[in-house]
């Protein structure tokens, strides 16, 4: 299945570089509401404090993103590595280096991942410090010359063309054509990755040279799914009707847009809806020079309102969402009233919606456990984690490595830190502690175990992998 | 290098306690005693800090309360039977007679290190598995002799049995 292919590998790049910029999304917004205040053009211009944007966007914001990004491959040391790595490419150029960063931050995390693969064990007793210290220091070193040497220059090419590119389509007035890509892409829980991976970084670079930037608002416009959710209030039927009010106030005040996808899945011709929705919007914002100062995350009403330049910014921007709603308001209801098949099954919808999240997500749909069937095939290698990484979970690893061993399964099973996880298919915690497991490896299939000592759970697993 | 992680003075027969907080402060107290801690307040808060997390009961009576800490000279694993019946861990269904505290003390590479004291707890799930070793644990009066029973379990753990 090439096409499902090609949608898991764009969603596991998407979910890697937007893993790279969600953690650090505060640093982002507290850039833009310094640049928003303090900017000659801001609400309260102040010279001295504005003193703070520009070595924000310069040194910061790439900073957090190659830590981040080298943390995500290569643990702690990894960060570090990623952060010296990055300052390779932030020195070689003037311009704001995020995608530099994107590329330097895990380039530094794999390189100093590889060394201490190569040296595990093989560090004499005493030397553990030095070793490692002066390991991650010329390692870095060498990753930041490269950096600087390399990387950096590529990338500002890359980014040059690009910017043309998008300048480009920018006089062209082609810019709301983006819609017919990102709303769909919106609909396979692409969002985050499609307005963190891509639009945050573009929009950064540009709020950097002009003080505000419209990709800021081609995907977080709350109008598109509003739209379709007023169209469900008046014309629609049943259940989703009902749902549509609470739905349409977490989706418009909350900034939950995941909330009215299922609804678009119920009648997955309102995709043109969203489509129109977005493509009036950005429009809007085209013609009347409307822009964000940070991004607006999440893309709720009031980050929306938040993050508008001052003067009539604000008037502008609620104009944007009105656009947005009230064009597709209008193609949805009428794709509601003409649809003839009268489908309404908000749950059906619902359920894909939860395998189309996992699957954005890298794991299964379901894929946490709460009873010990792994359901799935091709599992080489369990990882028992807890917090501290040598007690309960090689209490746990033990139990289920005996009993894998005696099912003669060909199965890896260690155990380690929720923090040291970097790689397993199955990942077994107790349940106080899964969603802290499910955040540091998304891809995994999680369980949850009540002891980590019951032997039935263990049982019921290896039964199910046998 | 299991030889100084668990010694005779590190266990406590029949102590008596009525609550995990109280047996944990004597524990601590032990400690600083044997010279092993010079902040037994601060390693008991952290220890706390662990369980708060989520509980370290593990069945058949055993608690295993475990901390990565700055409060500890050196890996110390403590063997410690509760002379209460009444004695429970986390929840009244959680009865506990004997605690396995082990405070290992930070080091830079933290995953280096988890791997390294994993062996410990590796064997006491191996021993749970032997009713014949509860019952020495829980009733044997002679130290040396469960003594023995977990550093045999140690040492053949230590070299051969986990595998990665």
């Amino acid at each position: 299945m090439p096409t499902n292919n090609l949608k898991v590998g764009v969603q596991s790049l998407g979910r890697f570089l937007s893993g790279m910029v969600m953690p650090n999304i505060g640093a982002f917004i507290a850039w833009g509401l310094i640049t928003a205040l303090f900017i000659p053009t801001g609400w309260w211009p102040n010279e001295s404090m504005a003193k703070l944007v520009g070595p924000m966007i310069l040194y910061l914001l790439p900073l957090l993103i190659g830590y981040t990004g080298g943390k995500m491959v290569g643990g702690e040391r990894g960060a570090v590595a990623g952060a010296v790595t990055t300052m390779g490419v932030i020195v070689g150029t003037d311009i704001p280096m995020f995608m530099g960063a994107m590329i330097a931050g895990p380039l530094g995390g794999y390189a100093i991942s590889k060394f201490d693969l190569l040296v595990h064990e093989k560090i004499k007793p005493g030397f553990e410090m030095l070793v490692n210290n002066f390991s991650l220091g010329i390692i870095a070193m060498i990753t930041a010359l490269l950096a600087y040497v390399v990387v950096g220059p590529v990338i500002s090419t890359v980014t040059v063309a690009l910017g043309d590119g998008v300048g480009w389509i920018v006089e062209q007035s082609l810019l709301p054509l983006v819609s017919i890509i990102v709303e769909p892409a919106k609909i396979l829980f692409l969002n985050n990755a499609i307005n963190h991976g891509v639009f945050t970084p573009l929009g950064a670079e540009q709020s950097a040279q002009i003080g505000s930037s419209i990709y800021y608002l081609i995907e977080t416009n709350p109008g598109p799914g509003l739209g379709i959710l007023l169209a469900y209030m008046f014309i629609g039927k049943g259940t989703a009707q009902k749902s549509a009010y609470g739905a349409s106030i977490i989706h418009f005040f909350g900034g939950i847009h995941e909330i009215y996808f299922p609804y678009v899945l119920m009648k997955p011709r309102l995709i043109f809806a969203a489509i129109a929705g977005g493509m009036a919007g950005i429009a809007f914002n085209m013609i009347t020079g409307n822009a964000l100062v940070g991004p607006p995350s999440p893309g709720s009403v009031f980050a929306l309102v938040l993050m508008s330049t001052n003067g009539t910014g604000i008037l502008l921007t609620l104009g944007s969402i009105a656009v947005a709603t009230i064009t597709s308001f209008v193609v949805a209801a009428l794709i509601i009233r003409t649809d003839s098949t009268e489908a309404n099954d908000l749950a059906g919808a619902s359920a894909t919606i939860e395998a189309n999240k996992a699957e954005a997500k890298g794991q299964t749909p379901s894929a946490t456990e709460t009873t010990a069937t792994a359901g799935t095939v091709n599992i080489k290698s369990i990882v028992v984690a807890c917090d501290a990484g040598m007690g309960s979970s090689a209490m746990g690893a033990t139990v289920l490595r005996g009993k894998i061993d005696q099912a003669g399964l060909d199965i890896k099973v260690t155990n380690a830190a929720i923090n040291d996880l970097t790689d397993a298919d199955i990942v077994i915690t107790q349940e106080e502690l899964t969603a802290r497991a499910k955040l540091k490896l998304p891809n995994a299939k999680h369980m949850s175990i009540g002891n980590f000592m019951d032997a039935s759970f263990y049982d019921e697993l290896v039964k199910s992998l046998s | 290098m299991t030889e100084n992680l668990i010694t005779i003075e590190t266990m406590m027969l029949d102590l008596p306690s009525d609550s995990k907080a109280d047996a944990l402060h004597k524990i601590c107290g032990h400690l600083f005693l044997l010279r092993k801690s010079q902040d037994p307040s601060a390693l008991y808060n952290d220890i706390m800090k662990r369980e708060e997390m989520v509980s370290t009961f593990a069945g058949q009576q055993i608690a295993i309360p475990h901390v990565i800490t700055d409060y500890i000279s050196s890996p110390t694993l403590c063997f410690v039977r509760i002379n209460n019946k009444d004695f429970t861990w986390s929840d009244n269904d959680q009865s506990v007679r004997i605690i396995f505290l082990l405070c290992v003390p930070t080091e830079v590479n933290l995953q280096q290190l988890r791997e390294s004291q994993s062996y410990i707890f590796s064997s006491i799930a191996q021993l749970m598995g032997n009713t014949k070793m509860i019952d020495l644990w829980l009733n044997s009066n002679k130290a040396e002799d469960i003594l023995d029973s977990l550093k045999t379990a140690f040492e053949s753990n230590l070299h051969s049995t986990i595998k990665y």
